[in-house]
C-alpha cells in the first residue's frame, strides 16, 4: 500500500486575501494531479496525507472538500493546529475524485483542486472443489464449485492439462468435459488474469469405472471327454457390452495367451467358449473368470478385474477301457491298468555300454534299427550329467543299415568323455 | 518274428516285442508326495511331477525338481530340491524299474513275457498293486534343449505331466551343472514370465559368475501314471 503526501501552501489574514495552492510533491504544482487529465492514481488501502506547507503563513485553516473514494468521506480542515491528517482509500471500481481546497479570510475565498482516481479493485475467487457427474461414458462433466465468488471483474473458468494458469480460453461457465483416465487443472478468476488474481483447483484427476464382476456361474465343475479340445461356461449376471473372460486359476488375462476364451455379453447371462489349455485325462484344472469394461461405459477398456471367488473346475474323462482288440493288463489289484492299446510302453532296446571317446571319436549301440527312428528311439546317456570339467553332450547319429547300424555316439569335445548309454524305445 | 509275442499300441507304435532282447519296464513304487527317494540309477528311472499344481513361487512362478547333486552311480538315497537347490520339494514319484534287472515271479498268473536273452521283458505281477502304469507322452533326444528354460519350448505342455528326473542335479553352492525339469503350472504369475504353460528343460552350468548353456546330456521323456491315470 503506498502513502502520498500532497501539502497546502496557504495564506490569509483578517485583512489579507486569501491564497491556497496545492503542492504535489512538494514545492510542484503542476504534472500528476494537478489536471483532471492527469489524475493520481490510487488504491484500495492506499492513504493520503495531508499538511500544511512550511511556507504557510496566516492563521486558519483550509478545508478540503469532495472526499467520495475514502473510507472517510467527511470534509478535514487543515491548520497550524490540526497537524498532518490522513485518508484512506476505500475498495470500489475505478472512479475519479475531484478534491477542493478552500481558504477563507477578509470576506473572500480561494480555492485550488486535485485530481485522484481510484483505480479498480480485483479479489479472486476461491475455488471450493472440483466435482464431477461420475457418467458412465468416456468423458464426465466436471464442475467447478466456489466458496467465494472474488469481485471486480467478471468470473470467469478454465480448464488446462498443465499446472499453468492460461493466458486465454476462459469461458463463464463453470463445467468442462474432463476424460477419464487423465488429471486436468481447473482455475477461477475475476479477470482472465495470470499475474495472481486466480486461483487454482490443483490436480484433479478421474478415474475409470471399474468392470461388473459380480457375476456367478451355476455350474462350476464342468467335465469335459478324453479327447475334447474346448469346452464352454455360462456366466450369470453379466453386464452388456462387458468383456469377460476365462483364464487358467490365477493367469494374467494381459498376456494374450493367458485368455482362454472372451465373450462381449450382450445380456445378463452369457456364455464363454474356450480352449487352448485343458488337463489330461483323469486331471482337474481350475479356472478364473476376468471382467473388462470398455471405454464408451467408463472403463479403460484394456485392464481386466477378477471376478474374486469365482472360479470353476474342468476335469477330463479319462478314456474309457473298453475296446475289442488289443490286450488290456491289469496289475494284482484287478482294476489300474498298466497296459492298454492307448499306452506308449517304455522299454530298455540295448543293455547298458560304457565308451570313452577321445576328441572327436565315436562309438556305437549296435542295433537293429528297423522302425526305431527319432519319434519312437533315443538313447539314455548314463553317468555323464557331472563332469568335472564343462563338457557338450555326445552327439547321436542314426545309422540304419551296414556293420555299424545302430546309434553312433559322437564326442564334440576337445577332450575324453566318458560316459555309459543304452537305447530306449517308447 | 517267428515266435514270441508283438505288443503294439493303437498307434502302431511297438509296446513290447519279444524276438529282441527288449526289456519292459516295471512299476514298482509310488509316491503321492516325497521328497526323497531311493533308486539304482542304471536299472530305474525315477518320473515326478510337483504335488502342488499351483506352485507357491510367486516371484518366478514355477515348481523345479531336480535330485540335489550326487554323482554317485549304484543304489543311492536322493532327495528332490527346488531350482535354487536349498529348498526340498515334494514330488508325486513313478519309480520304474527295468523288468530285466528283476526276476520272473514266482506265482503263475497274469502275464509274463521273456525276450531272447530269456531275460523277463514283461511281468504283469511284478507292478506293484494299485499303482498303476506308465505311458510316454514324449520324448526328446539327447542334445535337443540348450540352456535356460526360457529360451526352450516345453517338452511337455501338460504342466501336470511327469517327467523323468533320474539324471537331474543341482547344487546350491560353488560352480556346478544346474540341469532340472520346471514346471510352469497354474499360480499366480510374475508379469515377467511370459513363458506358457508346461514341462521345460534347464540346463546351465554356473562356474563363478560365467553361466554356460549347454544341452541335455540325456533323453528327456514325459508321460503320464499312476494309480489315478488309465495308461
Amino acid at each position: 500500500m503506498a502513502n502520498y503526501n500532497i501539502f497546502i501552501e496557504q495564506e490569509g489574514g483578517p485583512k489579507t486575501n486569501p491564497v491556497v495552492v496545492v503542492e504535489y510533491p512538494e514545492n510542484t504544482t503542476s504534472g500528476t494531479g494537478h489536471t483532471s487529465g492527469s489524475p493520481l492514481n490510487i488504491n484500495a488501502g492506499d492513504t493520503l496525507t495531508f499538511d500544511l506547507a512550511d511556507t504557510s503563513v496566516g492563521p486558519g485553516g483550509t478545508t478540503i472538500s469532495g472526499f467520495s473514494v475514502f473510507t472517510d468521506n467527511s470534509n478535514i480542515i487543515i491548520s497550524g493546529t490540526s497537524g498532518a491528517l490522513t485518508k484512506t482509500v476505500a475498495s470500489g471500481g475505478t472512479t475519479a475524485n475531484t478534491l477542493t481546497f478552500t481558504k477563507a479570510s477578509n470576506n473572500t475565498t480561494a480555492t485550488d483542486t486535485f485530481f485522484v482516481e481510484r483505480q479498480q479493485t480485483i479479489v479472486a475467487p476461491t475455488i471450493s472443489s472440483v466435482t464431477n457427474n461420475n457418467a458412465a461414458a468416456a468423458n464426465v462433466t466436471a464442475t467447478v464449485n466456489l466458496s467465494s465468488n472474488g469481485s471486480g471483474g467478471t468470473l470467469k473458468y478454465a480448464q488446462t492439462t498443465s499446472n499453468s494458469v492460461p493466458a486465454s480460453g476462459w469461458q463463464t461457465g463453470n463445467t468442462f468435459s474432463h476424460p477419464r483416465g487423465t488429471t486436468r487443472y481447473y482455475w477461477a478468476s475475476q479477470d482472465e488474469d495470470t499475474s495472481g488474481t486466480f486461483d487454482s483447483s490443483g490436480a484433479v484427476s478421474v478415474g475409470y469405472l471399474a468392470p461388473d464382476t459380480t457375476v456367478s456361474i451355476s455350474n462350476s465343475t464342468l467335465t469335459i471327454g478324453p479327447s475334447d479340445t474346448s469346452d464352454s461356461v455360462v456366466v450369470s449376471g453379466t453386464t452388456s457390452g462387458e468383456t469377460y473372460v476365462v483364464t487358467i486359476d490365477n493367469g494374467t488375462p494381459s498376456t494374450a495367451s493367458y485368455r482362454l476364451g472372451e465373450t462381449v455379453a450382450t445380456g445378463s447371462s452369457t456364455t464363454i467358449n474356450f480352449s487352448g489349455h485343458f488337463p489330461s485325462q483323469g486331471n482337474t484344472y481350475t479356472y478364473d473368470i476376468h471382467a473388462q469394461r470398455p471405454t464408451s461405459t467408463g472403463g479403460d477398456g484394456s485392464s481386466y478385474t477378477k471376478a474374486s471367488g469365482v472360479e470353476f473346475t474342468v476335469t477330463r474323462q479319462s478314456a474309457a477301457l473298453t475296446f475289442n482288440y488289443g490286450i488290456l493288463l491289469l496289475d494284482t489289484d484287478g482294476t489300474s491298468s498298466i497296459i492298454s492299446p492307448d499306452t506308449r510302453f517304455f522299454v530298455k532296446l540295448t543293455d547298458e555300454q560304457s565308451f570313452s571317446l577321445a576328441a572327436g571319436a565315436s562309438g556305437n549301440i549296435l542295433l537293429d534299427m528297423t522302425g526305431l527312428t527319432t519319434s519312437n528311439s533315443t538313447v539314455i546317456v548314463l553317468q555323464l550329467l557331472y563332469p568335472t570339467t564343462f563338457v557338450s553332450a555326445p552327439t547321436v547319429t542314426r545309422i540304419t543299415s551296414g556293420a555299424s547300424e545302430g546309434f553312433q555316439l559322437t564326442n564334440p569335445n576337445s577332450s575324453t568323455i566318458s560316459f555309459s548309454a543304452f537305447a530306449a524305445r517308447f | 518274428m517267428s515266435y514270441g509275442i508283438l505288443l503294439k499300441n493303437d498307434n502302431e507304435n511297438v509296446i513290447l516285442d519279444s524276438d529282441t532282447s527288449n526289456s519292459g519296464i516295471t512299476v514298482t513304487d509310488y509316491f503321492s508326495s516325497t521328497t526323497s527317494v531311493t533308486v539304482n540309477r542304471s536299472t530305474q528311472r525315477v518320473f515326478a511331477r510337483p504335488v502342488d499344481p499351483n506352485p507357491p513361487f510367486i516371484a518366478q512362478y514355477e515348481s523345479s525338481l531336480a535330485f540335489s547333486y550326487n554323482p554317485n552311480p549304484g543304489s543311492q538315497t536322493l532327495t528332490i530340491v527346488n531350482r535354487a537347490g536349498t529348498t526340498l520339494t515334494p514330488a508325486e514319484v513313478i519309480i520304474i524299474t527295468f523288468a530285466d534287472s528283476t526276476s520272473a515271479s514266482a506265482t503263475e498268473y497274469g502275464i509274463k513275457i521273456f525276450n531272447t536273452d530269456n531275460d523277463i521283458a514283461l511281468d504283469s505281477e511284478a507292478f506293484s498293486a494299485g499303482d498303476g502304469g506308465l505311458t510316454i507322452e514324449t520324448a526328446i533326444d539327447v542334445g535337443g534343449r540348450t540352456g535356460t528354460t526360457a529360451l526352450n519350448t516345453p517338452v511337455n505342455t501338460d504342466p501336470r505331466a511327469f517327467a523323468d528326473i533320474t539324471h537331474t542335479a543341482r547344487s546350491s553352492t560353488g560352480s556346478f551343472f544346474d540341469g532340472y525339469l520346471f514346471w510352469n503350472g497354474t499360480g499366480t504369475r510374475a508379469s515377467s514370465n511370459t513363458v506358457d504353460y508346461g514341462v521345460y528343460a534347464h540346463n546351465l552350468k554356473v562356474s563363478g559368475s560365467t553361466l554356460f548353456s549347454y544341452s541335455n546330456f540325456t533323453s528327456i521323456y514325459t508321460g503320464r501314471g499312476g494309480p489315478s491315470l488309465s495308461v
